[in-house]
């Protein structure tokens, strides 16, 4: 039903997320986040996903030490 | 952007030869007018296979590669058919040829399985490397999602089955929904996050093992992860076998529907055999009952002789009565036995019983016995009269006969119903159907027992969770060395994977808004009804017509669903993250004049370029003129050349 209760109309995913970072979780590294939603853009997941997300967690925890 | 520059077709169908078409480079709509039996289902076919190697018929059915063939060109020798479309995509040029041929070594192909379809892309005029080619296409068009680009009247009517929670086909299509509208980027993040926490846990896992202090908390932990990860195994390889079920499910209820004539003339033999067992029971004691009634009905050719004797027996009877009863009253009354007259109640004078007795004659016997006598005999001889009159009631057998006649009539009406069913059943077909039916019963059972299972080992893995959050919990006050550092990289998986998690969700809601919104507004620009004030959308994406007054339509006619599910398929084009042309073949099923219309002048606001696939009685060109406007950028004929061969016409 159309209506205006739905105010809440993020652009792209990257909005949304982004959205969702600052209000819920300010502490995680904005950075990180665009880096694992560009790991797994295209719907094309790559065969190395799994190294490739580890290993940005990694750097980032380490960096945050 | 996907656009499609042009199409070219040799021996496709009933497109003899080699010809093309070239869409215009401007936004609107390209209407194809033929006939039936012209090929509009095959240019949209064409599409189809140069894009996903599939040609599908009706009922959703594939369709053989052997029958392809042009006819007309098979006959002149021609073995192979080739489709090539050329498209942009992203500011790139490609060029996809999809060409099927005989296999090597099959000799005189006669089916299917003797042909095999290749095909390579072309980027920017270089040929690319076949896996890369496969990763391209899948980048500009998924198959999955193929259905709100390429579509039919049969396609649409599917989109009902997002209504109904009990079906296994609607939560494909939601997915399919999903994956246009690119859900699948943040579920893929999550879930690669989920692993890589479940990782991390194990690492922290074993530097607790590794310090003699957190020891054993570490051997714990890392007892609950390797059973956490048995349960996760478990878990995936049931999930897995479940969506194969369902999927084989769908499959069942595709080919149970294909076959559902073959099923109702099944089900319409089986009732016809049982009623004419029935019949034949019936028959049975229709005939016992003819029998007992043929024993006396040699007495029906006397039966006028009968009526007479039974007719002069009466009217005797009715003498002898009367003459009995006269002879009783005179003699009573001679004698003084009684006072009174029987007739008049006066009371009887001596005078006139010396008159009644000297009336009698004299020295006769006026006692009745001779005349009872006779009177008993006729009586006796009237029952046995009237009986044989009975039995020999004509009327009554002619009704047994005729009722016996109407009996056996039926069962020859039903069993040459029977005989026609069983020529139009092949003995295969049947046993198919059986084994279909059989089949589709055990994967229900199987569904509903791995349902099971899946739900109990979630409830395992749920309890596994709390167990370790509660050493982690324990283990984290006990600081040091290398698990702080595993603590630290695990926190911030856990707290990346909360994050994906709830944007899953937030996402998921505004997708579900945003298409509800989308799809009411093209339903109130489609529909002819003005009670109609749009539609609600449910969790799955089914949409369901709400009436001004705020209730829901609980039923809707095949035109309303046919509405419905165009206006779903052009909201979620407007919310694509994938956005491409539309090719429509047949769109307007069963709808009015004026849903037509309001469909014709929806259609640019649909896609950039759309293709729409029409016979002229469907869409008359000067309704689609007048409708569409300078939207309308080319028309073409699908023009007959032959029962087997058609020719494209620019108009």
């Amino acid at each position: 039903m159309p209506n205006d209760a739905h105010a809440n109309r993020d652009a792209s995913v990257a909005d949304t997320i982004g959205r969702v970072r600052s209000e819920r979780f300010p502490d995680v590294d904005r950075d990180l986040v665009l880096e694992i939603l560009r790991i797994h853009a295209d719907g094309v997941v790559p065969d190395n996903v799994a190294r490739l997300v580890d290993e940005a967690i990694a750097k980032r925890a380490a960096e945050s030490n | 952007m996907l656009r499609i520059k042009s199409l070219h077709l040799k021996d496709f169908g009933a497109f003899k030869g080699e010809q093309a078409f070239e869409l215009p480079e401007e936004e609107g709509v390209t209407v194809f007018y033929g006939e039936n039996m012209r090929g509009k289902t095959t240019l949209l076919n064409a599409f189809r296979f140069a894009l996903f190697g599939k040609i599908i018929g009706r009922g959703r059915r594939a369709v053989s590669f052997h029958d392809m063939i042009n006819w007309e060109a098979r006959a002149e020798g021609a073995r192979s058919f080739e489709v090539r479309l050329q498209l942009t995509h992203a500011g790139a040029e490609y060029r996809l040829t999809r060409t099927c041929r005989p296999k090597a070594g099959s000799g005189s192909p006669a089916g299917h399985e003797d042909y095999v379809a290749d095909y390579y892309l072309e980027r920017g005029g270089h040929i690319l490397p076949a896996q890369q080619a496969a990763l391209e296409l899948e980048r500009i068009l998924p198959e999955q999602i193929a259905r709100f680009f390429l579509f039919d009247g049969e396609l649409l009517q599917e989109y009902e089955d997002l209504l109904h929670g009990d079906t296994d086909m609607g939560p494909k299509i939601s997915q399919a929904i999903e994956r246009i509208l690119g859900l699948p980027t943040l579920t893929k993040s999550r879930d690669s996050l989920k692993a890589a926490l479940d990782k991390a846990e194990e690492r922290v896992a074993l530097a607790a093992q590794g310090d003699q202090k957190t020891r054993e908390f570490g051997n714990q932990l890392q007892s609950l992860v390797e059973e956490r990860e048995v349960l996760s195994a478990d878990l995936f390889r049931h999930e897995k076998d479940l969506e194969n079920l369902r999927a084989r499910k769908v499959a069942i209820e595709d080919d149970m529907r294909r076959r559902e004539r073959m099923a109702s003339l099944l089900d319409k033999r089986d009732r016809l055999v049982g009623e004419v067992e029935a019949l034949e029971r019936l028959i049975q004691k229709k005939k016992e009952e003819i029998s007992k009634a043929m024993a006396p009905a040699w007495s029906a050719v006397i039966r006028p002789q009968l009526a007479a004797a039974v007719r002069a027996h009466r009217t005797r009877e009715a003498e002898l009565q009367s003459a009995v009863t006269r002879a009783q009253v005179l003699h009573g009354l001679a004698e003084g036995h009684d006072p009174a007259c029987p007739t008049c109640l006066q009371i009887v004078s001596p005078d006139a019983q010396a008159k009644i007795r000297s009336s009698l004659p004299e020295g006769v016997d006026i006692s009745p016995e001779a005349d009872q006598r006779e009177l008993a005999g006729v009586r006796r001889r009237l029952d046995a009269l009237e009986s044989q009159l009975a039995d020999s009631n004509p009327a009554a057998l002619r009704l047994l006969w005729s009722d016996l006649e109407e009996r056996k009539r039926e069962v020859y009406s039903k069993s040459a119903e029977i005989e026609e069913i069983g020529k139009q059943l092949t003995g295969d077909e049947e046993d198919e159907l059986k084994g279909l039916r059989g089949e589709y019963d055990s994967v229900v059972r199987q569904i509903a027992a791995l349902e099971e299972g899946v739900k109990a080992t979630t409830e395992k893995l749920a309890a596994n969770a709390t167990y370790r959050d509660n050493i982690q919990k324990r283990l984290d006050k006990l600081a040091g060395g290398q698990m702080d550092s595993e603590r630290r990289r695990r926190d911030l998986a856990s707290r990346l994977y909360e994050l994906f998690k709830d944007s899953v969700s937030v996402y998921r809601d505004q997708l579900r808004h945003r298409v509800e919104d989308d799809a009411s507004r093209y339903f109130q620009q489609l529909t002819t009804e003005q009670d109609y004030a749009g539609l609600r959308i449910n969790d799955t994406y089914g949409l369901t017509i709400v009436h001004r007054d705020g209730t829901d339509i609980p039923i809707r006619s095949a035109g309303a669903e046919h509405v419905v599910a165009l206006s779903l398929v052009a909201a979620l084009q407007n919310n694509a993250q994938l956005r491409g042309p539309i090719v429509i073949d047949s769109p307007f099923g069963r709808l009015d004049g004026g849903h037509r219309s309001r469909i014709v002048e929806v259609l640019p606001d649909m896609a950039d370029q759309v293709v729409l696939l029409v016979y002229e009685e469907e869409l008359p060109p000067a309704r689609a003129r007048e409708a569409l406007k300078g939207r309308l950028r080319a028309e073409w004929a699908l023009e007959r050349q032959s029962a087997r061969h058609t020719e494209l016409v620019k108009r």
